[in-house]
């Protein structure tokens, strides 16, 4: 009656999500250089093309990866439905998702338009693939908790940006659709930075704070309208902007005290947390809580109080919110499932999280990352600061790096002495 | 829901005990530690007996299947023993970063498991079962 495909057992091989993790320090990196080597003028300007190629090696290099790593591992515990030949598919999805968001980067950093004609194919055909993927299997799930609704409006807004993304590049090449461009951008990057990512965060808090820190689990009113809220607030934000401004600014201030709110509430949750201890993790999701916190203000001081330089704190935190909530996830998903498949092995004395990933390397990694959130203020004096912020975004993601392939490597060591 | 109401709230109140245990090592009182700790063990391995000799029976004979979720979670289980084992001597030999070591791996993995039982398979129980639903939990309460 129920064999439609269910089972609890879908671990998917290591390599999986793996090797999209890995490639999350190879884009940071690739990022940092970016920084480093752009004229610091340009930097304070968003619609420049050298720093739309900055924030895309972030946001596709660095943030997409790692949400496809970890929904290669979670759907099949949410959907309780195996995504079939993961291998395979983790494999042509990673290999032309890289080279798609190196061709796109290359075409913004360096004037060079020729790649955009291939990186367009590339990139949506692999994000297609992968929105088709794991919506379909997350609509069929019977029980939809709230988590599972957050991460289907998320893939939806991604979906949603990548379609303007398509617009928006045909454009840019010479079609006319009687669209706005700048329209266009604002609608864009909504749907990414809250639709996409805000939305996936607040999915995968619901799951993942309750879980890892004994926590009691988030209001029911925020699990339930939270994700809907920004969905609605992105539909309204749509239909205004054609048409109403003030509605639009509306819509906008709704999405921002959205995340405000879902940022302290989580605050709340990690300070009643049963654990006692306070390890990396938990720093760096505060870390992360506190960005958003301060991102979603200025945000709202942007549109309400018409504060110019508010926009770059806006952006800077949020960016900021996103590397320190995919450093508290990885930190405890790779030692985890480095543990978890080498005892399903059999292998004797499976050495424990602590010993996969030590807790001094994680704290190393968490003190270098406050820094960089530190060298970030010193732009309110001087735009220089962007040097350092390269240096050290570049450092954070090298170290990153290390402690993941440590993990790895101990796995790799291991594996084949099991038992079973 | 009969089912699933209480066997969430047998996963909470394991919680509990846990945490409780946790508090006590992180304020170096090694006694107070074991007694939480045993409570936790025991109301732990008391639940997994319930689903292996109750609940998961039941819902294979309704299913008619044995090979399923029931088999990966009852491998689970042996998961947590094992660890549960080594959390003991953890305590045992007074060894604090050996324990928070253990503590956080056992503590995923309970919570994942806990979390892919409560999202499928006990709603499924509550589904396939639900005319002994009744009978089932007076079974697990007297277990
Ligand atoms: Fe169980
Ligand atoms: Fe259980």
């Amino acid at each position: 009656m129920f064999s439609h495909g269910l089972s609890l057992d879908q671990a998917p091989p290591l390599s999986v999500i793996m090797r999209f993790f890995l490639t999350i320090p190879f884009f940071g990196v690739l990022a940092a250089f970016g920084i480093l080597f752009a004229d610091v003028q340009n930097l304070g300007n968003w619609d420049i093309p050298q720093t739309v190629a900055i924030v895309h090696l972030l946001l596709i290099g660095v943030a997409a990866m790692a949400m496809i790593g970890a929904l290669f591992q979670m759907l099949p515990v949410l959907a309780g439905a195996a995504i079939a030949e993961p291998l395979y598919h983790a494999r042509w999805t990673h290999l032309l998702l890289i080279i798609g968001t190196l061709m796109i980067t290359a075409a913004f950093y360096f004037n060079t338009y020729i790649f955009m004609h291939p990186a367009v194919p590339l990139l949506i055909g692999s994000f297609g693939f992968i929105i088709y993927l794991m919506l379909s299997k997350l609509a069929a799930v019977e029980n939809k908790t709230p988590s599972v609704v957050g991460m289907m409006v998320s893939l939806s807004s991604l979906g949603a940006g990548l379609l303007l993304a398509l617009i928006l590049t045909a454009i840019f090449m010479g079609a006319d659709f009687g669209m706005e461009p700048l329209q266009l951008r604002s609608l864009h990057l909504r749907f990414m930075l809250a639709g996409w990512i805000g939305t996936l965060v607040m999915a995968v808090s619901f799951q993942v704070i309750e879980m890892f820190y004994v926590t009691p689990p988030y209001p029911k009113f925020v699990r339930s309208f939270f994700p809907l809220g920004v969905l609605f607030s992105l539909l309204l934000y749509t239909i205004a902007i054609f048409a109403d401004s003030v509605i639009a600014s509306v819509a906008d201030v709704m999405l921002a005290l959205l995340f405000l709110c879902f940022s302290l509430v989580t605050l709340r949750r990690l300070m009643q947390r049963k654990r006692p201890v306070a390890d990396a993790t938990v720093w760096l999701w505060r870390t992360a809580m506190i960005s958003l916190l301060l991102s979603s203000l200025s945000a709202i001081l942007h549109i309400v109080a018409g504060i110019d330089g508010a926009v770059h704190f806006f952006a800077l935190l949020f960016g900021y919110f996103v590397l320190s909530v995919i450093f508290a996830m990885s930190y405890k998903i790779v030692p985890f499932l480095v543990w978890f498949h080498l005892n399903a092995k059999g292998v004797l004395e499976t050495p424990l999280m602590g010993d996969i990933l030590p807790a001094k390397a994680a704290t190393l990694h968490l003190w270098l990352h406050w820094v960089l959130g530190v060298c970030g203020l010193f732009l309110l004096l001087t735009p220089y600061a962007y040097k350092g912020i390269a240096l050290l975004l570049g450092a954070g993601l090298i170290i990153y790096g290390v402690n993941i392939l440590r993990a790895l490597k101990i796995y790799n060591s291991l594996k084949d002495k099991g038992l079973l | 829901m009969e089912i699933s109401n209480y066997m969430r709230n047998e996963h909470r109140s394991c919680d509990e005990s846990f945490a409780k245990s946790e508090h006590a090592v992180n304020n170096d009182d090694f006694k107070e530690a074991f007694k939480h700790f045993e409570d936790f063990m025991i109301e732990t391995l008391n639940h997994f007996a319930k689903e292996e000799e109750i609940l998961f029976p039941a819902f294979e004979e309704a299913t008619g299947s044995t090979e399923g979720p029931t088999m990966v979670m009852c491998h689970e289980h042996n998961q947590v023993r094992q660890l549960l084992e080594k959390l003991k001597d953890a305590i045992k030999n007074e060894d604090k970063k050996e324990f928070f070591s253990v503590a956080d791996t056992l503590m995923i993995l309970l919570q994942q498991h806990n979390m892919k039982e409560e999202q499928m398979l006990y709603a499924m129980c509550d589904r396939v079962l639900q005319q002994q639903a009744g009978d089932l939990v007076e079974k697990m309460k007297e277990h």
